[in-house]
């Protein structure tokens, strides 16, 4: 049997197709092409012939074009649609043109800064001339590093390097920095949230440096399909950018298939296991020969799916050893030969973390099976584009989990085949991320008295650092006095300011893993149960100085829930507007938040067998927040209707904070909504939804203007949830928000549309 | 909205590590008030904010060691640097004094000291930066004073002063050619010389050694950046005079001690006596540069003077420099004696090995030699747990050699 055939018998099977919500085929699409414009250097056009382009897909030539034209550019374009040669060809053209030109590559992360690196020498060693080209990332050996600043032409590196590394130490780069022309941006989706306003405030400081040497490099940014390339790539780069997202490369037929799989426990919401779904869908591909991609979401996920695949082999016949793991944490030896293996075909099937989602070069498969939704459409869309031969016919099947989200998206097709809705989020003027990088550029150059930052004035922040004798004004410039280095107080990637690290001491003491306060209040208070990876630990003492919970591993028959009181008081309303059944708001808001007592639940019967104390201090800190101030009339309607307001707002809250991330690219940890039956000052009912990061990153924002989709997605999602009363996949466990919850939040859903319509 | 000011309050902005002490605001006219520096003979070079302060000492006669190529000839610059070329006067004896140890744009030189070491006697020039915004300034009449200066002789400058002073050059966007000559970095050799002897291989341990002087009231290192800031800060100028004469006493002595350092790799009569331990490394040192004749003067010294142990160490290195001047039976000698006295050392049987059947043409004595060596490797790996394959390979290598040296036994009898 081959694919042709499989796929025909997919089709038929009605035991398969119905549990499909979508069978949708992409036909082929033949190559647009242009001719490789005059203005490139008849070198670089020889060796590209040399390794068989000779002409540009039309969104190459665009890029070429209006890189030309002195524009900044973003591309949109899908996974192996020859994106690479969108900067690589202006980069190494400018190179050829004036051999003292530099250019900088920026990749998140070090695996796909080596592998982009290949493709470049490839075509520098074609042309037979001295371009240098080389990776500047915490490996490279010092011996290297004095070559490398001197003479590399272009230099590829990561975020965190060229924040740490490279940008406090300028001086060391002056070639670089005076004729830095191209300064490209991959991946750009990535940098969202917390570390898109980080890498948003390093490209401020790269670009002021680059003024200090009188350079203006043009960007290029790189982005997967969301719905606001360009916005967000102004908001990182703050300058204006042009579109280039016609794309002109081939592909073949393609198939795109979302399978949901059977209900096991209709009032859990618990569907059949995604990851033998997976691998039951995978062993006919296995079968007919077809090379398949297998997605996890987790580490654990992968070295299931791994087992479960080879097992499969074994019932064929075939040999283990062409399945292979692909995740972070194998050597990167290992990685290169499996990715050699899937060029070659010598590796049949691949389990794998989203780590091969970034553009990593294995080729291009016949099968793409993803156990489970990858959060976000940009990532879904990059996992299936592993799958895809230029002439063949390929298939990338989705298979959903039971999480919340992924029954929004299984069940709403439409919504991923239609332009995407998700944005990327940032706030490159959040204060506290602000602060740390004006203080990472103070020290690279002092700030003139009316300098700008960003979009603000230095002025007033550096008066404030020298108040606190961090800066000192001296001949009318604001010059850095501390005797630290401050790049190494910031890190890029973390979202939260402080964690609390948790250490077993069963054997021996050992660090098994770390979570920010907010949620050490909740879960690792003294007596606490805590549940690592499947295992249960007695949290012993949480020493809140130290931010340190010494845990045991136990086996006991309960697990313990921890009550939380919160107070929200609004600080700031920035924007407040009528909408149906209430008002929305987006403002600055006080949280405080303190864990009370837990109780003991028994597993299996949930009997309360017992309640403890929790002696914690109160934590408070200031974020942005949207909320939905809810109609105080609606209490007494519900009530009447023998529904209960308080279990609405609590499914209300669950059902907005799930399908939030629809729209804004948010991880579980970025946001967080909380109901109120009596909000602060209106004592209305009230859902708020804030950025977890001090301050925001601007999720609050975009969820306010993004009300009344979030509303209508709710309820959508509500609507086909098959539970009786309510679940995880929709409102949360009854036991959690209810037994009314899903009824009530349904009602007030309602509610809010019906005004709209009488309103309307 | 509420005010930026009110926002940035909820943030303390010092950073995590370094000063602890928050700052009140000063309401002095911050970065004037030099009067300790102008009662301990700095001067003002132009006005603030641009201007700086600059002093000038001539060294008394006594401390001035003689011209720079007769102290440090082409001999002593090849034997403490490498280098063959022999740079012409002056040269500057240099040290800084920064607001931190980190490499980044963001550390300021604020004292820069540089002993001119000329033909005819010398001077101590310190430069310091009464404010940034003096920096232009300051630099650019650093680097016409010093246009001149042939080489730079320091303590750790190659890693640390240096290129600060091109950092700071870069940033005044300055040709820092000057800050690229030859150099001097006397702590390589002290650093070797203090190896197995001093405590440890910091400048002031080193003055103590050779110059037997031992500073009294001196400002610890780590002070310095804070004496600074507080001046910078709040306008307080208590204890820049002290960070000033640590500095001196850093260049003043240093100009001492690579007369002393050069005495001692030339071993010249004056040279300070070296205890066997150092006089070892000093014979390691010149062996190393492939001085081999003063290398075994000093090795073989440590043969008498040294302990059984320190004398095998020589004789193993005298035994490789006699090998390589073809003196072989005085390197036979050497290794014979380290057999007899460290029977448990595996390498001297091997070299002794070698020794006698490619230079002497001694089967039997190799063999035995080889033997010998096999013997003590097997001792060794019996006292071990486990064996290290780097143990396994060198048995095979020695049975290869017995193997072989036995053939050519039989050959030589069969002839």
């Amino acid at each position: 049997m081959n694919l042709a055939q499989l796929l025909d018998r997919l089709e038929s099977e009605p035991g398969f197709r119905q549990h499909v919500t979508l069978w949708h085929t992409l036909e082929a699409q033949d190559a647009r092409t242009v001719p490789v414009p005059p203005h490139v250097d008849p070198r670089l056009t020889q060796a590209l012939w040399a390794r068989g382009i000779e002409n540009l897909y039309s969104h190459q030539g665009q890029a070429a074009q209006a890189l030309a034209d002195g524009h900044d550019v973003v591309v949109v374009t899908p996974t192996a649609s020859g994106k690479t040669l969108c900067f690589n060809l202006p980069v190494l053209n400018e190179c050829l043109r004036d051999p003292e030109a530099r250019a900088l590559y920026v990749f998140p992360t070090k695996a796909l800064a080596q592998d982009q690196l290949q493709e470049l020498h490839g075509l520098v060693d074609e042309m037979g001339v001295d371009i240098k080209t080389y990776t500047f990332d915490g490996d490279t050996p010092a011996a290297a590093r004095r070559t490398i600043r001197s003479s590399g032409h272009v230099v590829v590196t990561n975020p965190d390097m060229l924040h740490q590394g490279i940008l406090p130490h300028h001086t060391a780069w002056v070639k670089l920095f005076e004729n830095l022309r191209y300064v490209v941006l991959d991946e750009l989706h990535h940098y969202r949230g917390v570390f898109g306003s980080h890498l948003a405030n390093v490209v401020r400081r790269l670009q002021r440096i680059c003024r200090f040497y009188g350079s203006d490099p043009q960007f290029i940014c790189c982005s997967a399909t969301i719905a606001n390339p360009v916005e967000h790539a102004e908001k990182l780069v703050g300058k204006s950018m042009k579109l280039v997202d016609d794309n002109g490369a081939p592909r073949g037929r393609k198939h795109i298939v979302f399978y949901n799989p059977p209900v096991v426990n209709a009032e859990l919401g618990i569907r059949r296991s995604v990851i033998k779904e997976a691998v039951r869908l995978a062993k006919p591909v296995l079968e007919t020969g077809s090379q398949v991609i297998v997605f996890g979401r987790s580490r654990m996920r992968v070295e299931l799916l791994l087992t479960y695949l080879r097992y499969a082999m074994r019932q064929l016949k075939k040999p283990a050893s062409k399945v292979r793991g692909y995740r972070g944490g194998y050597l990167p030896n290992e990685r290169r030969e499996i990715e050699r293996g899937l060029r070659s075909g010598e590796v049949l099937a691949v389990a794998s973390t989203n780590a091969l989602e970034l553009g990593i070069d294995i080729g291009q498969l016949d099968v793409c099976i993803m156990a489970g939704y990858a959060g976000t459409v940009a990532s879904t869309w990059q996992q299936a584009g592993r799958a895809g031969r230029r002439r063949t016919e390929s298939l990338a099947i989705l298979v959903a989990s039971s999480a919340p989200l992924d029954q929004y998206v299984i069940e709403h097709p439409e919504f991923f085949l239609e332009s995407t809705p998700e944005a990327a989020i940032i706030d490159p003027d959040n204060l506290a991320i602000l602060l740390s990088h004006i203080k990472c550029a103070a020290f690279e150059l002092p700030f003139e008295e009316e300098e700008r930052y960003g979009q603000t004035s230095s002025r007033e922040m550096m008066e404030y650092l020298a108040e606190h004798g961090v800066v000192h004004n001296s001949g009318g410039k604001w010059h850095w006095v501390a005797d630290t280095y401050p790049a190494e107080d910031v890190s890029l990637r973390s979202a939260v300011i402080e964690n609390v690290v948790i250490i077993d001491t069963t054997r021996s003491h050992r660090v098994i893993g770390e979570t920010d306060l907010f949620s050490a209040q909740l879960l690792l208070h003294d007596d606490a149960i805590y549940l690592h990876e499947g295992a249960q630990y007695h949290v012993d003492k949480l020493d809140w100085e130290r931010k340190e919970a010494y845990v045991r591993s136990v086996s006991v028959n309960y697990y313990t829930d921890a009550q939380m009181k919160t107070d929200i008081h609004t600080l700031d309303t920035f924007v407040e507007e009528p909408v149906p059944a209430g008002r929305k708001g987006h403002g600055e808001i006080g949280l405080i938040t303190k864990a009370t007592m837990f109780k003991k639940i028994k597993l299996q019967t949930h009997e309360n067998l017992g309640v403890g104390k929790i002696h914690l201090p109160e934590l408070e800190h200031h974020t942005t927040s949207y909320w939905w101030m809810l109609d105080e009339s609606l209490e007494l309607q519900l009530r009447d209707e023998g529904l209960s307001l308080g279990d609405g707002l609590k499914g209300l809250a669950h059902l907005l904070g799930q399908v939030a991330p629809l729209y804004i690219m948010s991880d579980p940890a970025d946001i967080r909504a909380i109901p109120m039956v009596r909000a602060p000052l209106t004592g209305t009912p009230a859902v708020f939804i804030y950025d977890t990061y001090p301050g925001g990153v601007g999720f609050a924002r975009k969820l306010f203007d993004l009300h009344q989709l979030l509303l209508d997605a709710a309820r959508e999602l509500l609507r086909r949830c098959a539970c009786p009363s309510g679940c995880p996949s929709c409102v949360g466990s009854a036991l959690e928000a209810g037994d009314l919850a899903k009824n009530s939040a349904a009602r007030l859903l309602r509610l809010a549309t019906a005004a709209q319509v009488a309103q309307g | 909205m509420r005010s930026l000011r009110d926002r940035l309050s909820q943030f303390d902005p010092t950073p995590t590590k370094g000063r602890k002490k928050s700052r009140p605001t000063s309401k002095v006219e911050a970065g004037r008030d030099v009067d300790s520096l102008i009662d301990a003979g700095f001067e003002w070079q132009g006005s603030p904010p641009t201007g700086y302060l600059r002093s000038e000492f001539s060294l008394e006669e006594k401390s001035w060691p003689g011209s720079p190529h007769e102290v440090i000839p082409r001999d002593a610059w090849l034997r403490l640097t490498g280098e063959t070329e022999l740079p012409p006067p002056p040269w500057g004896v240099i040290d800084t004094e920064t607001t931190g140890l980190d490499s980044g744009t963001g550390t300021m030189v604020f004292l820069l000291g540089v002993v001119l070491w000329e033909e005819t006697g010398a001077k101590a020039v310190q430069y310091f930066l009464p404010e940034p915004a003096a920096e232009a300034r300051m630099w650019a009449d650093v680097v016409d004073e010093f246009a001149n200066v042939g080489a730079w002789i320091s303590y750790n400058g190659k890693a640390f002063d240096l290129p600060r002073l091109r950092t700071r050059m870069a940033l005044q966007r300055r040709e820092a050619e000057i800050f690229l000559r030859p150099h001097l970095d006397l702590i390589h050799p002290c650093r070797r010389l203090a190896r197995d002897w001093l405590v440890d291989g910091r400048l002031q341990t080193m003055e103590q050694a050779f110059l037997g002087h031992t500073r009294s009231d001196d400002l610890p290192g780590w002070e310095v950046p804070e004496v600074y800031y507080t001046y910078l800060v709040d306008g307080e100028d208590t204890g820049l005079d002290r960070v000033a004469e640590h500095n001196r006493w850093d260049i003043e002595n240093l100009l001492r001690l690579s007369a002393c350092i050069s005495d001692c790799f030339l071993d010249r009569p004056q040279a300070r006596p070296l205890p066997p331990v150092a006089r070892f490394q000093l014979g390691r040192a010149l062996h190393a540069r492939g001085i081999c004749d003063d290398a075994s003067v000093h090795l073989e010294r440590v043969v008498e003077e040294g302990d059984a142990d320190l004398a095998s160490r020589s004789r193993l290195l005298l035994s490789q420099i006699y090998r390589r001047l073809t003196r072989h039976p005085e390197a036979e000698a050497h290794l014979r004696a380290v057999v007899h006295a460290q029977p448990e050392w595996v390498d001297p049987h091997v070299e002794l090995a070698k020794l006698l059947e490619h230079r002497l043409r001694d089967v039997p004595g190799a063999t035995n030699a080889a033997e010998a060596a096999l013997n003590a490797l097997r001792r060794r790996m019996d006292l071990q747990a486990r064996s290290s394959a780097r143990d396994e390979e060198f048995v095979r290598a020695l049975v290869h050699r017995l193997a072989r040296l036995r053939r050519k036994a039989e050959r030589a009898a069969e002839a």
